[in-house]
């Protein structure tokens, strides 16, 4: 078949209106077509795998005609980066879906709410499958502006002012976005990335600083980088559920796959070989901003008291993790690739993770109709799925062994060793990184000793219904399952090269 | 026997048991407690399979890839330690799970504790076969995990929720510290596998001390030595008293013990003395603390945590003697014995313990007593593990302690001999500690054995007034108790000859050298007529008269004695209150919630009111914009279109809507028209 990636787009393009109409009669046939879709999409991108793997340039590219004047077309392609990516997105799309049955029961509006949410999937899987800026520009947009009406209309306390909040800021990082995807074509005459990566050779070492240091500060807010990370906390925790673990799960994690696609991918080489000093300070500038994103993610997270909250601060501290992971991108000699595996691992290690934990948080919401931790206690013995779930995500947040995110941690530490002996400014931040690791933990017990165990305050909680554990059942063993056998991933991860 | 895969069952078995767990208690409830005992007891029967083995030479390192892209493996290494290890492990796995049959018996949460018990002996013998350091490692934290759900077990207990918390978080710092010193190894050596760490390497890069003190911290956290020893008493407590049985095995000391013959095998590395200075010193200075904190102890289990903390510290004090000396043989082979005979004598206490805990239902000493008579079999197991803990002859802990004093002696002498005076002063220093811990050892076993069988109590009067008489357990319980206390008595009345074969066990290569203790008639002449020996029974009886005349005999009061002594009762507080060293901790943790909670306020919420303060400039002046520009240009649209109507309105006086009016206007336009077009239009 020649068409997979376009059919992949295609399918919930086509199924938005099917979705409403279907959402109209009956909600929850709404959803399971909505994870039918995913599954769909699953099975479609599955078969690029094998290209992927085994071909000679580890890729699976499609092109077709588009607006000519604009120099490029209408490219679709997967790497292994691509499609890891894309995969969990899938998956927990799949899982947001299923868990909404019940999340959502009740709400008025779910045909619509599950039309914006297969319109959002068109979004987040279009810009993990694209190598056109242009078309990468569109699928940004794409991913917000469905957001920012499922957190208003579904959300909690006050959704639109967190909504805006949102819309705001990631609006704000996108023009930036757009300003450094419009010089590209300015100075290349090309939008597409790969081809892009080699023309900027050519260019001015000033205007392409510039490209880069502009597409990383629009990158950076929506991977919710302290200090533009404001949008974050209200956004996760006025969001439904579901939708909260598709935004940290996902739409955190598209920010910093477009940093380590676009800004590294296609600018970054060029600034390394025409302005090799500020290609160092920018990365050294990176991992400093990961320091301190990990170090005031964790320290918030270790003294909210909002069940969302915490976990929303605890993103921003993962989202920290990637971004001292990206930092060691590689292109000192001698070249290693474990601390880019690492971080790109880590962004599916953490979409599950962080997607399971935001789902039980969002059942214990749910069943007790409360979210201040410190009125919760001993739910371990009313919800005893839903307490397994958020224990085993949050142990694999804490970066315990043999979770998810131990060992994607682990491989970033190697990176990170790996690169001190040849840069020794890394020493620090790798150091502190360490220590980082032990406020994750302690957060994430704190988390769960509130919540799940000590006496019983709550006397009528019920564990989850169906829909939504099953939702959390099909992560756990994703957490579980990616712990110990994380080859699947790696050996997809690993056949990107960058350099 | 049952090579090359006995290795790899051995821990396999009781994880796939543990899985297996949930799925059993869907289909029957006997078979979920039945099946742990069949899955760990079939992985005991593969443990012991390796003994013949290892004694005939067999030696494997077997590797499989499991992160092929990154050169990670998974692997086994069966050696003469890992197979001794695997076996104690198991076999006390296997004692106290049959003990939790009745000891359990009808506990709501019994799915779990199945679960995790198994996961945590698979994952234990997992750590002892591990053929890399990273291995280890995950298999530490497997056991981490399943620890801090033990902790949590009777989850609503507020107490137990933060000691789980405190557990796990201590335990987090050894782990980073020990991942740490794996990373440098990793990076010096190029692998993770024991047999290719490369002492030049590390040296050639002036890690070596740094690495080794970062592994040694791991070890120090995982057995509680001081300054992590504040989590071992408060988990103790809050688990399942059944399952600390096997706490013991878990002590770090294993990791020392692993990694000792290659850190011994590198000579002529000055920097590794420092090392082993440290590794003894630790040990000694734990040995007392744990010990002297064990003498004021009420919650019998915290008692005996105290009492395992500092056994722990004996090996580490074996293995750091052995590395100074010239001859390893003595006390590396001394911290071996020790921690398999105390694996054993631990084991033995704490079902003990957990047999008075199911009769009596309390911690507390003072609740118990009396039970002599009640609890027979009970007192007798409890007698020997006690009596053995002491060091009394002929009993296994008095070989293994002996052994250690011993080395600590021959090493003072031979530094003596050597002239140098340093190390000589050291290892007298550390045998003198060792003595004031045996002694203080003896005075707090003496201590508990009178407060728990001999005196009577109240509250156990009561509880027979209410309840029931209190009586013997159940043979479930008692028989794993009395098989780790004929064990106990076994390896202690055959312990010359164990031992010595115990030396030609641990004699093949390639991890050890020759350590090889000749002949029955030395050891014998070794442990009764060194000097050391005499001193250790000196130090025995001044500790043990005291507590004998306090709490067996009563002679005097304790209570009333710390009263009237006002330095007894500061020494009695000071120890009371675990050496304001977990007052300190907690002063960090609430340091860290402190700082957290300012930054949460003056950074997050300032930047959060910045955010919101930009908001409303934009909003404001969007509102003056309004206000002084739109609302301006609007007024002059207004202005525009009124002065138009107005001016249209003058007009509108003509249009009075009458049609005889209009008509005139019509006829006087006509006539103007026709006036204008004879004037002008005629050409």
């Amino acid at each position: 078949m020649q068409n997979i990636l376009l059919l992949t787009l295609l399918l919930p393009t086509l199924a938005v209106l099917v979705v409403y109409l279907t959402g109209k009669k009956s909600a929850k046939t709404a959803a399971i077509l909505v994870a039918l879709i995913a599954l769909a999409d699953i099975a479609l991108l599955s078969t690029t795998v094998p290209v992927v793997l085994e071909s000679a340039e580890h890729k699976y590219v499609e092109s077709y005609y588009w607006i000519p004047v604009l120099g490029s077309s209408f490219t679709l392609f997967v790497d292994g980066i691509s499609l890891s990516m894309a995969i969990i997105t899938l998956i927990l799309i799949l899982v947001a879906a299923l868990f909404s049955v019940n999340y959502m029961q009740k709400k008025k509006g779910l045909a619509e709410y599950y039309a914006l949410l297969t319109l959002l999937f068109i979004g987040l899987v279009g810009v993990f499958i694209t190598s056109n800026l242009m078309l990468f520009y569109f699928c940004w947009e794409l991913m917000l502006v469905p957001s920012y009406f499922i957190i208003g209309g579904w959300g909690y306390k006050e959704p639109y002012r967190a909504a805006f909040k949102f819309f705001i800021f990631t609006h704000a990082g996108a023009v930036f976005v757009l300003l450094g995807i419009g010089a590209i074509f300015m100075v290349t005459g090309d939008l597409d990335m790969f081809q892009a990566q080699d023309l900027l050779m050519a260019a001015q070492p000033d205007l392409v600083k510039w490209i880069l240091l502009s597409l990383t500060a629009g990158f950076a807010v929506k991977m919710a980088v302290v200090p533009v990370h404001m949008w974050l906390p209200d956004a996760h925790s006025e969001a439904p559920a579901p939708m909260s673990a598709l935004l940290s799960g996902v739409i955190i994690g598209a920010g910093a796959y477009a940093i380590l696609r676009v800004s590294l991918g296609t600018v970054f080489p060029a600034v390394a070989v025409i302005a090799t000093d500020f290609g160092n300070q920018f990365l050294h500038g990176l991992a400093v901003f990961g320091v301190i994103s990990a170090f005031f993610g964790s320290l918030i997270a270790l003294v909210e008291n909002d069940i969302k909250r915490v976990i929303a601060y605890s993103s921003i501290a993962h989202m920290g993790y990637v971004l001292f992971g990206l930092s060691l991108f590689p292109f000192q000699e001698p070249v290693t690739g474990t601390a880019l595996t690492g971080t790109v691992l880590h962004l599916v290690n953490h979409s599950v993770s962080k997607g399971l934990l935001f789902l039980s948080a969002g059942a214990v919401m749910k069943q007790l109709g409360i979210r201040d931790i410190r009125e919760m206690g001993g739910l371990a013995g009313q919800m005893p799925v839903t307490a397994t779930a958020s224990t085993t995500s949050a142990l694999s947040i804490g970066g315990v062994p043999p979770f998810a995110c131990f060992i994607s941690e682990f491989l970033i530490f190697v990176g990170a060793f790996q690169t001190i002996n040849n840069d020794s400014f890394y020493l620090l931040p790798t150091a502190l990184m360490l220590v980082a690791t032990v406020l994750s933990l302690a957060y994430a017990l704190r988390y769960i000793r509130h919540i799940f165990l000590g006496p019983t305050k709550l006397k009528r909680a019920k564990d989850a219904p169906f829909f939504m554990k099953c939702a959390m059942t099909i992560l756990m063993v994703f957490v579980i399952v990616l712990g110990i056998w994380p080859a699947f991933f790696l050996d997809l991860i690993n056949t990107v090269s960058f350099v | 026997m049952l090579l090359p895969y006995a290795p790899w069952l051995c821990w396999l078995i009781p994880i796939v048991g543990a899985i297996l767990t949930p799925l059993f208690a869907l289909a029957r409830r006997n078979l979920r407690d039945y099946a742990p005992v069949a899955f760990v007891g079939t992985s005991v029967i593969f443990s012991l399979s390796m003994i013949p083995d290892v004694h005939a030479g067999n030696f494997i390192s077997w590797e499989i890839p499991w992160v092929p892209s990154l050169g990670i493996n998974l692997g086994v290494l069966m050696d003469p330690l890992s197979v001794l290890m695997v076996s104690v492990v198991s076999g006390i796995g296997l004692m106290v799970l049959i003990f939790s049959l009745e000891y359990m018996r009808g506990d709501a949460g019994l799915t779990r504790y199945w679960f995790f018990t198994q996961l945590f002996i698979g994952g234990l013998i997992m750590v002892v076969m591990a053929g890399n350091l990273l291995q280890l490692y995950i298999g530490w934290e497997v056991v981490g995990v399943c620890c801090y759900a033990l902790v949590t077990y009777w989850h609503r207990n507020p107490e137990n929720a933060r000691y789980g918390l405190k557990t796990f978080l201590i335990l987090r710092v050894g782990d980073l510290s020990l991942l740490l010193s794996i990373l440098i190894i990793y990076f010096n050596c190029g692998t993770f596998n024991f047999l290719g760490i490369n002492i030049a390497k590390l040296s050639g890069s002036g890690f070596l001390l740094i690495t080794f003190f970062l592994y040694f911290g791991g070890a120090v956290a995982k057995s509680a030595q001081f300054p992590f020893h504040v989590w071992l008493p408060d988990a103790m407590v809050a688990t399942p008293a059944s399952f600390n049985a096997i706490t013991e095995v878990l002590a770090g000391v294993y990791l020392i013990a692993r990694i000792f013959p290659i850190l011994h095998a590198a000579e002529g590395y000055g920097e590794l003395t420092i090392f082993f200075f440290a590794v003894a010193w630790v040990g000694a200075f734990t040995a007392l603390f744990g010990a002297s904190m064990a003498m004021v102890q009420k919650n019998l289990v915290r008692l005996l945590a105290y009492s395992i903390i500092g056994q722990y510290a004996y090996m580490m004090v074996a293995f750091g003697v052995s590395g100074l000396a010239t001859d390893p043989a003595a006390g590396y082979l001394a911290g071996i014995f020790h921690k398999m005979a105390d694996a054993i004598i631990s084991g033995l206490l704490f079902l003990s313990a957990a047999a008075i805990l199911h009769r009596i239902r309390s911690q507390d000493v003072f609740d118990m007593g009396g039970l002599k008579v009640r609890m027979p079999i009970t007192f007798v197991c409890m007698l020997i593990g006690a009596l053995a803990t002491i060091g009394i002859p002929p009993l296994s802990g008095f070989w293994s302690e002996e052994a250690i004093y011993g080395a600590t002696w021959e090493l003072a002498q031979e530094a003596g001999r050597l002239g140098e005076s340093a190390l000589m002063f050291s290892a007298y220093g550390l045998f003198f500690f060792l003595m004031v811990t045996a002694a203080v050892t003896a005075f707090y076993i003496v201590r508990m054995m009178g407060m728990v069988f001999d005196r009577e109590s109240k509250h156990v009067e009561k509880i027979e007034d209410q309840r029931e008489l209190i009586n013997e357990v159940s043979p479930m319980m008692w028989v794993p108790m009395v098989i780790l206390a004929s064990a106990t008595i076994v390896i202690g009345v055959f312990a010359p000859f164990i031992i010595t074969s115990f030396h030609e066990f641990f004699s093949p290569p390639p991890l050890y050298q020759s350590m090889v203790y000749k002949e029955v008639i030395d050891i014998l002449r070794r442990v009764f007529l060194s000097p050391s020996s005499g001193i250790t029974y000196a130090a025995l009886a001044i500790g043990g008269y005291p507590a004998y005349r306090l709490y067996i005999t009563r002679q005097a009061d304790p209570v009333k004695l710390t009263k009237e002594h006002h330095f007894l009762g500061k020494v009695h507080d000071f120890l009371w209150n675990r050496c304001y060293i977990d007052t300190l901790y907690h002063k960090v943790a609430e340091g860290t919630t402190a700082f957290s909670n300012i930054v949460h306020k003056r950074l997050e919420l300032s930047i959060d009111a910045l955010n919101y303060t930009v908001a409303n400039f934009f909003r404001k002046s969007s509102n003056i914009t309004y206000e002084c520009i739109e609302l301006r240009i609007d007024a002059l649209n207004y202005f525009i279109a009124n002065q138009y109507t107005s001016f249209c309105q003058r007009f509108r006086k003509i249009q009075t809507g009458l049609l005889s009016y209009n008509m005139l206007m019509v006829s006087i336009g006509a006539a103007l028209l026709i006036v204008l077009l004879f004037l002008f239009g005629i050409q």
